[in-house]
């Protein structure tokens, strides 16, 4: 078992999500089902293959370097859960 | 204490001076209101994607060739990834497994020795919003206009042994990378930033010692300062037998001591994976070529010009050509008065003093560069003597006024007929008896006096030459 408590609690952390105790267990068995894929697929033989990072095979999309935006500070703003004096306001974060 | 050896990496993030940010259209300019720049993509809103801006390719190709190093042929962006509100999309777009530029390098001279410093590698990036603590609210406000503004990160090899190495490497780096274009290199606008990584070891270890990285110092000062403090702290903590963590610790110039960080530069995992939505780069020879044949000419070609073309002192040639901006007034001015030596004095001494005085930096002078030139051609011409150039030039970097505007208007030109001086000095004879009769009893000295009473009278503008020409004539008048 790959997915002991303590795993799947940093797992929770990192992920930021709060998994309830019942639900815990039946996930740690689906996350055991993945590393198994993840376990067969690591032993294809890949000597010498590039890897792909994409599916396109585009290379070099550019913009030019121009303002094309303007000031829609009052529009973003609106997208925010909260606000003050033009800001995006958050719980207190320090670093 | 004095068999310990202090070993430094150094990280340096450079905001690149691009007209718009990295992947969108938004201005990157510095200092405008809160979240003035800012559209969906830079706010990391989902279903936006991102393009490239074809500048930040080359600044980064510009700023590699000028540090000597492989430009890759192909690179590419991955995503990094932290929680923390500077980073609205909860990740940094960065280049960590193939980086444009690698196994460069820098020669700094230090404690009077020339050393090559080695760069692993200059990689693209973009830059996080700013948070500001709202003690008032208890809160946190985000400004996001620096979020996605272009960065490389400039990363040293670990080849550091002193506080005055690593300011001349980023002296020289700043004045480098000023030169290419690519950057302001303002430390204290934040668009130049030194991380160090600092440990600790005996002298003649070879093993290195437990490594912490600091962070948050706005000068070259506070750098150092921030340098001495941790190796001392390092040092305290091998003797005592503690225990050192390896962590990121933020410097605290006003204590002298740094403290550990507590949250996203801590954080133990960053999942980085290529960036689906960004395609590789591809750079060819040809393009490489052509932005090597467009470098300009860097501060060690320029200085060793200045010393043979120009005769400089090697002293004034290294300052001069320390900074961009000193480089422009200098060249211009010497171009328009054709004396570079004259030129380079009133650089080397009224304009470091005038900078120094305002508490300025070189990049932060505003006035137009032809009026050095012009002044220092109306001293030559006799049209202003050397007390009014000066207080012109003054006038000149304070409000950037047309110094030949300036001198008029004032009613500054020098005055050098002696139809108009001779009266003057009469009368200054006349009121200052007492001067006379020292002067003609033998006290050669008290002739400075007398000039000093003419110049006053001429409300400055008497040509000094002439002045005491009919000084002396009018006092060997009085002899007999």
């Amino acid at each position: 078992m790959r997915f002991t408590p303590e795993v799947l609690l940093d797992l929770e952390e990192q992920s930021k999500i709060r998994l309830s105790d019942e639900r815990r267990e039946k996930v740690a068995s689906e996350m055991e089902a993945f590393l198994e894929c993840v376990d067969a697929m690591k032993k294809t033989d890949t000597e010498g293959m590039e890897p792909l990072y994409h599916i396109f095979p585009t290379t070099n999309v550019f913009r030019e370097d121009e303002v094309t935006n303007t000031n829609r500070r009052e529009e973003l703003l609106e997208n925010a859960p909260d606000q003050k004096d033009g800001y995006f306001k958050v719980p207190v974060t320090l670093e | 204490m004095a068999n310990f050896e202090t070993v430094m990496g150094i990280e340096v993030h450079v905001e690149l001076s691009t007209k718009s940010k990295i992947f969108c259209g938004c201005s990157a300019r510095f200092g405008d209101e809160a979240n003035a720049h800012v559209c969906e993509g830079c706010a990391g809103m989902p279903g936006t994607l991102p393009t490239l801006n074809r500048r930040v390719v080359e600044y980064a190709v510009r700023a590699g060739l000028a540090l000597n190093c492989e430009i890759s042929r192909f690179s590419r962006f991955d995503r990094k990834s932290y929680f923390y509100p500077d980073l609205p999309a909860s990740y940094q777009v960065t280049q960590l497994y193939h980086p444009i530029c690698k196994n460069g390098h820098l020669d700094i001279v230090a404690d009077g020795k020339t050393k090559r410093i080695g760069i692993n590698r200059i990689h693209i990036e973009e830059d996080a919003g700013k948070l500001v603590h709202d003690d008032w609210d208890d809160c946190s406000l985000v400004d996001y206009n620096r979020c996605s503004v272009p960065l490389i990160e400039i990363v040293s090899e670990p080849d550091f042994r002193s506080a005055d190495e690593v300011v001349a490497y980023l002296e020289k780096l700043k004045a480098t990378l000023q030169y290419l274009g690519v950057s302001d290199c303002k430390m204290q606008e934040g668009s130049m930033r030194a991380d160090i990584n600092l440990s600790v070891r005996p002298v003649g270890s070879e093993k290195f010692g437990v490594r912490t990285e600091m962070k948050n110092m706005a000068s070259l000062k506070s750098i150092a300062r921030a340098i001495a403090g941790e190796t001392r702290r390092h040092i305290d903590a091998i003797e005592s037998g503690e225990t050192l963590i390896q962590e990121t610790r933020r410097w605290d110039d006003n204590k002298g001591f740094s403290f550990a960080m507590r949250n996203k530069e801590n954080a133990k995992d960053y999942k980085y994976f290529p960036d689906p939505n960004l395609m590789p780069v591809i750079v060819e020879e040809e393009y490489i070529r052509e932005i090597r044949a467009s470098l300009p000419e860097l501060p060690e070609e320029k200085k060793a010009r200045y010393i043979r073309e120009f005769g400089l002192p090697e002293y004034d040639a290294d300052i001069l050509t320390g900074s961009r901006y000193l480089v422009a007034v200098f060249e211009r001015a010497a171009d328009i008065c054709k004396n570079p030596k004259e030129a380079s004095n009133w650089v080397m001494t009224e304009l470091l003093k005038l900078l120094n005085d305002a508490q300025m930096q070189p990049e932060d002078m505003k006035f137009s560069p032809d009026s050095l030139g012009t002044i220092l051609n109306m001293l030559t011409e006799g049209k202003i003597n050397r007390a009014v150039a000066k207080k012109t030039f003054a006038e000149v970097f304070e409000s950037d006024v047309d110094p030949v505007d300036y001198v008029r208007k004032n009613g500054l030109m020098q005055v050098s007929d002696t139809g108009s001086i001779e009266p003057v000095i009469r009368e200054v004879l006349d009121a200052n008896r007492k001067a006379v009769s020292e002067y003609l009893a033998g006290n050669e000295k008290s002739i400075q006096f007398l000039i000093g009473q003419s110049m006053k009278a001429l409300r400055g503008k008497g040509d000094p030459q002439v002045v005491r020409d009919l000084l002396i004539k009018g006092l060997d008048e009085r002899k007999g």
